[in-house]
């Protein structure tokens, strides 16, 4: 799920595992990630914080759900 | 003589039955018995002639019992589908494998899916083997809103495995429903009033001529316990105002058995659900909005509904005819996601027992049906899998076609012949 796909895409030399000098592409996980109980508490993009959980500012909401039932709910 | 040959044959099907069903104790078992006796460590449950015989933390079996020890490893009621199509499909895209809908018939109620069951299809074992033991398969909708009547069922493959085979009618009230009825839920509506009219007209409408309102003589007949409350009617509906006009038509019925699958959007009219107590059957993965009747589905909506006092249960809804196993899964997610482990485990086990009417209460606990689990670590866990499954008290085969394809292409080597004479 991060250094062979990012090996068969061809971008491994940026991305898929925790290097120095490597984009800062990173998941701050509440557990381990493969128990069903685990959740992605922050993602980083490019070092960027772009997804806290729990956080209103750190949620994306599209275009499609503003104004309809569920809006900003948790998906 | 007469004598003898009654006490030999009774001799030789007690015989039978033992060699069947075996006396076997599961000990140093963490038990989950969803009574109020909660969780129970280091126990013991002891099984003889398909049910429970005696369980808990001090009980000793009776001595020379088979035992089976669990290692500390959680043992739980078997698991049921709640909504599941298993045994009626091999490869959906195959119509000569596809029982699950008709959309060339004529009947609608009449149609029992327990007629297409088959209980060698490779899912069932498949199923099994993820700790479900007991399912309520739902026919799918062909031609009507009404799809038929569903039937329960245990997961051993044997020939008498169907416990209920008119267990519930499942009729769609969402989206699929109002196209099937002519294309608008006024459509659906209309349909399922005339339906319900010509259910409780039955005969007397059907005298003068064949067709009723919405229903031919043999659907109509086929309602007649299901309008009169003696039979579950299983409605599958999302939006938020479809749900209400199912929570009015109990209200105007007070005498019916409904109950609600999907019902995304369930979180939002709660505590109408749970004031008309109308059970729900939830997908905890279903939480993205999938349909117009989906806008307001979310990972919160099994939490919000239990918090209500909604009597929940879980299934995982896509592509019942394989997946109804990943209900497990499913109900990690909802832990996940705010919903207390017991919770989750009721609605597997205790609460879909009830909705169905099932033979089994999804308990573990004295005198009950030895249908359980034992387990090699955290049931709701991905990482984790059965390693005995009894079902009434028969210990089950955990090997499927998927394992037996798995080991042989395991280790490749150089044999001297093809694969084919590997088994």
């Amino acid at each position: 799920m991060s250094a062979n796909p990012a090996k068969s895409l061809g971008i491994f030399e940026q991305t898929g595992s925790l290097e120095t000098g490597k984009d800062a592409d990173v998941v701050i996980w509440s557990g381990d990630p493969f128990s069903v109980y685990s959740q992605a508490e922050q993602v980083f993009i490019d070092g960027a914080l772009m997804y806290e959980r729990g956080n209103e500012a750190l949620t994306p909401v599209m275009d499609f759900e503003l104004g309809q039932p569920g809006e900003g709910d948790l998906k | 003589m007469i004598r003898t040959l009654l006490l030999s044959t009774a001799a030789a099907i007690g015989l039978s039955l033992s060699a069947a069903a075996q006396d076997v104790a599961i000990v140093n078992a963490k038990i989950w018995t969803g009574t109020d006796a909660g969780t129970l460590e280091n126990a013991t449950v002891y099984i003889s002639e398909g049910t429970i015989q005696g369980m808990g933390v001090n009980y000793a079996p009776p001595s020379g019992t088979r035992q089976i020890d669990a290692g500390g490893n959680w043992v739980t009621p078997g698991i049921i589908a709640s909504f599941s199509r298993v045994g009626t499909v091999e490869v959906g895209a195959e119509d000569s494998t596809n029982d699950t809908s008709a959309s060339g018939t004529d009947f609608s109620v009449a149609l029992r899916a327990a007629d297409g069951f088959n209980p060698a299809a490779t899912t069932v074992a498949v199923t099994r083997i993820e700790g479900v033991t007991q399912m309520a398969v739902a026919p799918a909708n062909g031609g009507s809103m009404i799809a038929g009547q569903g039937f329960t069922a245990d997961t051993s493959g044997a020939a008498d495995s169907v416990s209920n085979e008119r267990a519930f009618v499942y009729i769609d009230l969402g989206e699929g429903g109002a196209g099937l009825a002519g294309g608008s839920r006024p459509a659906a509506w209309a349909a399922l009033r005339g339906a319900f009219a010509d259910a409780r007209g039955y005969p007397a409408r059907f005298m003068a001529h064949n067709e009723g309102d919405t229903l031919t003589r043999a659907d109509a007949q086929a309602f007649g316990p299901a309008v009169r409350g003696q039979q579950l009617i299983l409605v599958a509906a999302h939006r938020a105002s479809d749900l209400r006009q199912v929570i009015d038509l109990k209200a105007e019925n007070l005498n019916l058995n409904l109950a609600i699958v999907g019902a995304d959007e369930g979180w939002m009219v709660a505590d109408e659900l749970a004031a008309a107590r109308i059970p729900v059957i939830v997908d905890p993965f279903s939480n993205l909005p999938a349909s117009f009747a989906q806008l307001g589905a979310t990972s919160r909506n099994a939490e919000r509904l239990i918090e209500a006092g909604v009597p929940t249960a879980f299934a995982h809804l896509s592509n019942s005819g394989h997946q109804s196993r990943l209900v497990l899964q499913s109900a990690g997610n909802a832990v996940a996601n705010g919903v207390s482990f017991d919770d989750a485990m009721a609605a597997m086990t205790v609460v879909p027992a009830t909705i169905f009417g099932m033979e089994v209460s999804g308990t573990i606990e004295r005198g009950g049906v030895a249908d359980l689990v034992v387990w090699d670590g955290d049931p709701l866990e991905v990482t984790t899998a059965p390693t005995a499954v009894f079902i009434e008290g028969v210990e089950q085969s955990l090997v499927t076609r998927q394992t037996k394809l798995r080991d042989r292409y395991l280790e490749l080597d150089e044999a001297e012949r093809p694969l084919a004479y590997k088994r």
